[in-house]
C-alpha cells in the first residue's frame, strides 16, 4: 500500500489548476532566453513561450551567435543590502566597490589580473569594474561546448560613497540584465544571461 | 561572571608584586571559533567596529572579499578568506577570524617595558591600557600572531579588548553576539575546550576531516581564543596561522637572561666605584684647571 491512503483512488494527485498558472498546469524545464544552448528537451521551443516581455526597442536579446558567449549572473552579498547600504560607511568599507568575478582560466585568457578593470558588455549596456579572479567558479562543458561564468553583485552603481568619490563608473549592473519576467510570479529573469568580456 | 573576574593577575613592566595575586577564584574565558561553520558574512567586523565606536577605515578593492589585507588600530576582528584547493583537486574557500588570541603567556605583556600598559586579568583577558602606553612598538615584535596595532597619531598601540566592558557585566562579547550561524562560542575555557573536542570528532567521524581537530597552541601557554579546524595539521592555510606559536626568543633573552646580566653589571659598577672610593678617595683637582686664564670652570 502507498502513503496515499486518505485518496479513493490510493495514488498521489497534483494539484494544478489550469487558471493558476499561465503556462500550464504542470512544470516543464526551459532554458532562459539568452542561453548558450537550444533547449535540449524541446528542440523547437529553447525558453517559456508565455514569459512577460516589454515591447521597447531596447528590449533586446543576445545570442551567441551575436558573439554574446558568457553565462552571467547576480547576485546579493551579506555585506550589503540592496541599494541602500551604499550610503552606510559600515557598509562600504567591507565592499568599498563593485567587482566582477571571473574564473582563473578566463583571465588567463583575456590576458588579465585580479584587481585590474574588465568590461562585460550584454547587448542592452557596458559594465566596467574590478576583476575579482577565482578558483571558485569553475568553466562548465555544455553539451561538449566550454562555457565561461561570471557573476556580478547588484549594491553599486548611481549614486553612493564611492560613486561620490569618483571610483565608480555608476553603471547599474541591472542595466545588463534582461527584461523578461516570470508569467506567473513575474520575477525578473536576472540571473542568466549572455554578455562579452574584455579588458577594460 | 562578575566585576571580580575583572582584576589583574598580571601586570607589564611592573617590579613589584601584583596586588591581590592568587587571591581569587580562576574563572577562564574562552572563545570558540568553529571555522567550519563560518560562512564569512562579516557580521563580527561590524559588530566590533560598532561596539568599541571604532572610526571608519579607508578600504579598496583587492581581488578578495577580504575587507582589508591585515587588522588595523581601528579594526581588531578581521575574517581572512582563503581559497585552498587541496590534493584531490577539490576545493576550500576557508574563512577564519583572525583577532588577538589572549595568551596565557602572551608575548606582548613579556615585552612591554611600560608599567600597567598591558595587563592580563584573572579571567584570561589580556586588555591594552592605552594611558600607560609609552608607544614603544615592543608588544608589537613580542606578538606571535602580528595582532598588535600602531596609532601613528596617538602614538599609543591597540588590539581587541575581548570587550572587557562587557564581558565584567556577565555578557558575551560583541561578535559572539552577532554571529548568525553559531560558529562564534563563549563561556569558561574548560567549556569551550570540551565543546570543540566534541566538534572535531563529530567532523572526524562523521564528515571525514580526517585531520580535523582543535587549536590551542601550548606554545604560548593556550590560548583564549580556540579554532576548530577541519585540518589541524596545516594551521597555515587559514590565513597563515602558526602551527607552533611562541615568544619570539629576542623578547624572551631579553627578558630574562640579558636583564639580569644588566642588572649585575650595573649593580657590579656601582659596587666597584664605591670600592675604588674607598681605596683612591674623591678625585683632586688638577693644577691646569686652577691655572686657566679667568680661573672659570669647564
Amino acid at each position: 500500500m502507498g502513503p496515499f491512503i486518505m485518496n479513493p483512488e490510493g495514488v498521489g494527485r497534483i494539484f494544478g489548476p489550469l487558471a493558476a498558472f499561465n503556462d500550464g498546469p504542470f512544470p516543464t524545464f526551459y532554458e532562459p532566453v539568452e542561453s548558450p544552448i537550444d533547449n535540449l528537451l524541446y528542440p523547437k521551443q529553447t525558453h517559456n513561450p508565455v514569459v512577460r516581455r516589454f515591447k521597447t526597442p531596447e528590449d533586446k536579446f543576445g545570442t551567441p551567435k551575436d558573439g554574446y558567449t558568457v553565462v552571467c549572473t547576480t547576485y546579493r552579498l551579506t555585506e550589503h543590502y540592496h541599494y541602500w547600504t551604499k550610503n552606510n560607511p559600515m557598509n562600504v568599507q567591507l565592499i568599498p566597490e563593485p567587482f566582477i568575478e571571473i574564473p582563473e582560466e578566463m583571465a588567463a585568457e583575456i590576458g588579465i589580473k585580479g584587481g585590474e578593470k574588465i568590461k562585460v558588455s550584454s547587448i542592452r549596456a557596458t559594465y566596467i569594474a574590478k576583476a575579482l579572479v577565482t578558483k571558485r567558479i569553475k568553466p562548465m562543458m555544455i553539451d561538449g561546448k566550454k562555457v565561461h561564468q561570471i557573476g556580478l553583485h547588484i549594491h553599486q552603481g548611481f549614486r553612493g560613497i564611492v560613486e561620490d568619490e569618483g571610483k565608480d563608473a555608476r553603471t547599474l549592473a541591472n542595466l545588463l540584465t534582461p527584461t523578461v519576467y516570470d508569467p506567473n510570479s513575474y520575477t525578473p529573469e536576472f540571473k542568466g544571461f549572455l554578455v562579452k568580456v574584455e579588458k577594460a | 561572571m562578575s566585576q571580580a573576574a575583572l582584576r589583574i593577575q598580571k601586570i607589564s613592566g611592573h617590579a613589584g608584586s601584583v596586588a591581590g595575586e592568587d587571591t581569587q577564584r580562576q574563572d577562564q574565558v574562552c572563545k570558540l571559533v568553529d571555522t567550519t561553520t563560518c560562512i564569512g558574512c562579516k557580521a563580527c567586523e561590524v559588530a566590533c567596529v560598532e561596539w568599541n565606536d571604532l572610526p571608519f577605515s579607508q578600504t579598496t578593492f583587492d581581488n578578495t572579499y577580504q575587507t582589508m589585507p591585515d587588522t588595523r588600530w581601528n579594526y581588531w576582528n578581521l575574517i581572512l578568506f582563503n581559497e585552498h584547493e587541496r590534493e584531490d583537486g577539490s576545493l576550500q574557500w576557508l574563512m577564519r577570524k583572525h583577532q588577538c588570541m589572549h595568551c596565557a603567556e602572551p608575548g606582548c605583556l613579556e615585552a612591554c617595558p611600560a608599567d600597567g600598559a598591558i595587563v592580563q586579568y584573572s579571567n584570561g583577558v589580556v586588555d591594552f591600557q592605552q594611558q600607560n602606553c609609552i608607544g614603544c612598538g615592543y608588544c608589537i615584535t613580542g606578538c606571535p600572531f602580528n595582532i598588535p596595532k600602531f596609532n601613528s597619531v596617538t602614538k599609543r598601540v591597540y588590539k581587541c579588548s575581548l570587550c572587557t566592558d562587557r564581558v565584567s557585566e556577565g555578557l558575551e562579547p560583541a561578535c559572539i553576539k552577532s554571529c548568525p550561524t553559531g560558529c562564534l562560542h563563549f563561556g569558561t575555557k574548560d567549556d569551550m575546550k570540551d565543546l570543540a573536542e566534541k566538534r572535531a570528532k563529530q567532523l572526524r567521524g562523521n564528515y571525514g576531516f580526517v585531520n580535523a581537530g582543535v587549536y590551542d597552541p601550548p606554545g604560548v601557554g593556550g590560548t583564549g581564543v580556540i579554532y576548530v579546524l577541519h585540518d589541524a595539521t596545516r594551521p597555515e592555510i587559514y590565513g597563515g596561522l602558526p602551527s607552533n606559536p611562541s615568544v619570539p626568543l629576542t623578547v624572551k633573552l631579553w627578558k630574562h637572561p640579558l636583564k639580569w646580566i644588566g642588572n649585575l653589571a650595573m649593580v657590579g659598577g656601582l659596587i666597584g666605584l664605591f670600592v675604588h672610593f674607598l681605596k683612591y678617595g674623591p678625585k683632586g683637582r688638577d693644577e691646569e684647571d686652577i691655572a686657566r686664564p679667568g680661573g672659570e670652570k669647564v
